[in-house]
């Protein structure tokens, strides 16, 4: 594996000095700049080279990650972004993937694991804990709440999840492995890890059709009227 | 064979029981001790006294003497002259006993007025159906011969007639002809009232229930049957008698008519298309009977009434064949003996017999009145029986979803507290979260960053898993079981890779089963509990954690291949976990053996 380039936005000191050390330590990663604002970092955006993956934490002092995210998507598909998170904020990593980021990362992980899903991520996989499993089955589920006239064609746009890829969610959200879904559900891990693939693209690409489907909407009750 | 039976049995002693009454009402007139008087020398005449019977206008006439058949319709007036010698029984009162006589009379007695029934001039007095009584002053009797006079009138263009007159004592005359009246006249002023009556009633129930045509039609055939039971025993009509006589003829097909709509409605086979067109018939050929005026139009019509009468018998019949019910035999007794008594008076009219037999279709009306009362009774009281049920079953229901309610009512009130409580929990929490959460995290990047104690890394560790797994069962409103428990398995699973622990890890779909986050975080602590023991003290090298749920009822497995549990490490865990899951109204169930490992049972 070649040596990738990370950028780093994270607002709290100790947290960042050890992300920093991290990724240093690492034969494989090589820290491109390390920022604590959102203004920092988009400075830094200008004047540094490319990345090859971001981590952004999503709190910061002067507005959320995601903003950043969101600019870095609109230019770039297939650079890699992780959000920096901390546990018990599944909402916010959802946010964060439906605006593209590709991954997460638990700040109090091992120093070891935080290498690794790094590298995970690089490779293309996505990872998935039961809990944002759990919750990306429940926000699908508030979403597909049924609206007389153009419920075929609503459930057809904003439910993207097939139900097969429901299923995976659901076992998943049972704190099964990828093996394990894969033999509940008697197929190869590698399907899982494409199932879980679609659904992290899925989500993105919801979230860009659902504000379109909104206004096609707001449109057709002012052509029906 | 039974079937056989019950087919030719009915309706056959039925008729045989009819025949047989109506035998007996021909013969009780055959009185060995009774002179039958049924030879008589006839002139028209309209004198008001006996004229003279001169022999070149005297007819002789037999008794019954029809003026249809003898005189081909002659309507008018007329006089009888009968001879018949005194009988040797005397000492007696004397009557005369006329049973039939069309339409007034006059008795003369050796030329002595003996009584008249009714006045001469028109319109007549009408005794077309009464059986009349004459008792003889014993003085106008002669010892030898004596000659018998009557004046018959009836009018112009309807034919007159005579019944057999009965001369004897009082004795035997006077029940002959008291039984003849009852039958005739009493029996029809009865009925008539009470088909007033029945009828009222009938249409005051129809006026409750307009949807059940059934009460309507039953007042049609009481008002219908009322008309021509009238015209058996009123002497005077304050009516046109054209009219009136037509109006008989026509009340007769409008009582077939409704005896025949009432059976199809009884038998919920109506239909309304024909149901109309029926009563529009019935309505032009009414007036035109009426306008008409003509005999032939009006037995035309008389086979058309016995026609649908024939009809209701019928479907009567096979329906009670089919069904079986008391009620349709009830009706179809009723129905078949009205058709034979109707039958019994349009024969011997259409066979001009009528002054040799009694009239007798009055009576069909009271079984009918009789048979329908029992049936509504009977639907009456069934009603009320079904009413009763039916409000005592909605009594009970309203009680059980009353005690549902309540229940209900509970429960929500149980889940707002809870839910209450779960609010304030998870606010705590996210407090807790974000303000210890973030301290314990620094304090750990720190440690990290600066490479301190393992120990103090170690604490700072299990500080932070000790706090997520509080808030993972505690701090999210939405989290299922399934969930918490998943969740749990992703954290402790580094742990367990750390001290070379293969999990093995089973659950059952359980989202839909609720537990509160007190006890969530109560099964977590104890599958915790559980796993330290494993790492701490069994060596073991396989771990089996399975979850499932069988009737409501969720079985949490923890399994090692480790060395089991041996005498003072039993101690303080087992005891925590214990009282944990008792607490959450559970039970544990140990299995550890020293060489097959560890097997701890949760069932909730």
């Amino acid at each position: 594996m070649s040596i990738k380039r990370v950028f780093i936005l994270e607002d709290e000191k100790h947290t960042r000095d050890l992300l920093c050390m991290v990724v240093r330590e690492h034969p494989n990663l090589e820290l491109l700049v390390a920022t604590k604002s959102l203004s920092d970092a988009r400075k830094a955006m200008k004047i540094y080279a490319k990345p090859d993956v971001f981590l952004i934490d999503l709190g910061l002092p002067d507005g959320s990650g995601l903003e950043l995210i969101r600019d870095i998507r609109k230019n770039d598909a297939s650079i890699a972004i992780m959000v920096l998170s901390v546990f018990g904020d599944e909402r916010h990593v959802v946010d964060a993937i439906e605006q593209g980021a590709g991954g997460y990362i638990h700040k109090d992980e091992p120093l070891e694991d935080l290498a690794q899903h790094i590298k995970n991520v690089l490779s293309g996989d996505s990872p998935i804990s039961p809990s944002i499993a759990k919750h990306i089955l429940n926000r699908m589920q508030t979403i597909s709440k049924p609206t007389k006239s153009i419920e075929p064609l609503r459930n057809e746009v904003l439910s993207p999840l097939s139900k097969r890829e429901r299923d995976v969610l659901q076992v998943l959200s049972r704190g099964f492995n990828r093996i394990e879904v894969a033999n509940h559900l008697k197929v190869s891990p590698h399907t899982i890890t494409t199932h879980i693939k679609n659904i992290y693209r899925k989500l993105n690409v919801h979230s860009r059709t659902e504000a379109l489907f909104e206004a096609y909407h707001l449109g057709l009750i002012g052509e029906s009227d | 064979m039974i079937k056989l039976i019950k087919v030719l049995l009915i309706p056959l002693g039925l008729c045989f029981l009819l025949l047989q009454a109506i035998l007996y009402i021909y013969q009780s007139l055959d009185q060995p001790d009774v002179l039958r008087l049924k030879e008589a020398s006839f002139v028209q005449s309209d004198a008001m006294y006996p004229p003279p019977f001169l022999l070149d206008k005297v007819e002789k006439r037999s008794l019954p003497d029809n003026w249809l058949k003898s005189m081909s319709g002659f309507g008018g007036s007329g006089w009888y002259q009968i001879h018949f010698p005194r009988q040797k029984q005397g000492g007696h009162v004397w009557g005369l006993f006329i049973p039939r006589a069309n339409m007034n009379l006059a008795v003369f007695l050796n030329g002595h007025e003996v009584a008249n029934s009714g006045h001469f001039s028109e319109p007549l007095s009408r005794n077309w159906a009464r059986p009349l009584y004459y008792t003889i002053p014993a003085g106008l009797l002669s010892q030898h011969a004596n000659t018998l006079h009557i004046h018959l009138k009836s009018y112009a263009d309807e034919a007159g007639g005579l019944s057999q007159l009965l001369m004897g004592s009082q004795d035997t005359l006077l029940p002959l002809y008291q039984m003849r009246d009852f039958i005739q006249i009493d029996l029809a002023k009865v009925t008539f009232f009470l088909n007033i009556f029945a009828g009222c009633l009938a249409l005051f129930l129809w006026n409750l229930m307009r949807s059940k045509s059934m009460y309507a039609w039953f007042a049609v055939i009481c008002f219908s049957s009322c008309i021509f039971i009238l015209n058996h025993f009123a002497l005077e009509l304050p009516i046109s008698r054209n009219i009136w006589h037509y109006s008989v003829y026509v009340s007769i097909g409008w009582y077939a008519c409704s005896l025949l709509m009432f059976t199809l409605h009884f038998l919920q086979r109506s239909h309304e298309m024909f149901e109309r067109s029926l009563v529009i018939y019935m309505l032009i050929s009414s007036v035109i009977i009426l306008t008409l005026q003509n005999i032939f139009v009006a037995l035309v019509w008389h086979i058309g009434s016995l026609a649908m009468a024939s009809y209701a018998c019928i479907l009567l019949f096979r329906s009670w064949l089919h069904s079986n019910e008391s009620a349709e035999l009830v009706l179809f007794i009723g129905m078949l003996s009205t058709w034979i008594l109707g039958f019994h008076d349009w024969y011997t009219r259409l066979t001009l017999q009528q002054f040799s037999s009694p009239v007798l279709m009055h009576l069909g009306p009271p079984m009918i009145l009789v048979a329908i009362s029992w049936i509504l009774m009977v639907r009456f009281s069934q009603a009320m029986k079904k009413t009763e049920q039916f409000q005592a079953e909605l009594i009970q229901r309203v009680e059980h979803v009353t005690l549902k309610l309540n229940k209900e009512h509970q429960r929500v009130q149980v889940l707002l507290q809870q839910e209450a409580k779960e609010g304030e929990r998870s606010r705590i929490m996210k407090d807790l979260h974000d303000g210890l959460g973030s301290y314990l995290m620094s304090a750990h990047s720190i440690a990290r960053m600066q490479k301190l104690d393992q120990g103090i890394q170690q604490a700072l560790n299990d500080a932070l898993f000790f706090l997520r797994t509080s808030i993972d069962a505690l701090g999210s409103e939405d989290a299922d079981l399934s969930s918490v428990l998943g969740t749990f398995r992703y954290r402790i699973e580094p742990q367990l890779k750390a001290c070379a622990i293969k999990l093995h890890w089973y659950m059952d779909d359980i989202s839909e089963y609720y537990l509160s986050s007190e006890h969530k975080l109560h099964l977590i602590r104890i599958i915790q509990e559980a796993i330290a023991n494993v790492i701490k003290h069994s060596g073991a090298s396989e771990l089996h954690i399975s979850t499932k749920l069988m009737d409501d009822v969720i079985s949490l497995s923890v399994k090692d291949n480790g060395c089991g549990i041996s005498g003072d490490q039993s101690g303080h865990g087992l005891k925590n976990m214990r009282e944990r899951i008792e607490m959450m109204g559970g039970s544990l169930t140990i299995n550890a053996l020293p060489s097959s490992g560890t097997h701890l049972l949760f069932m909730l």
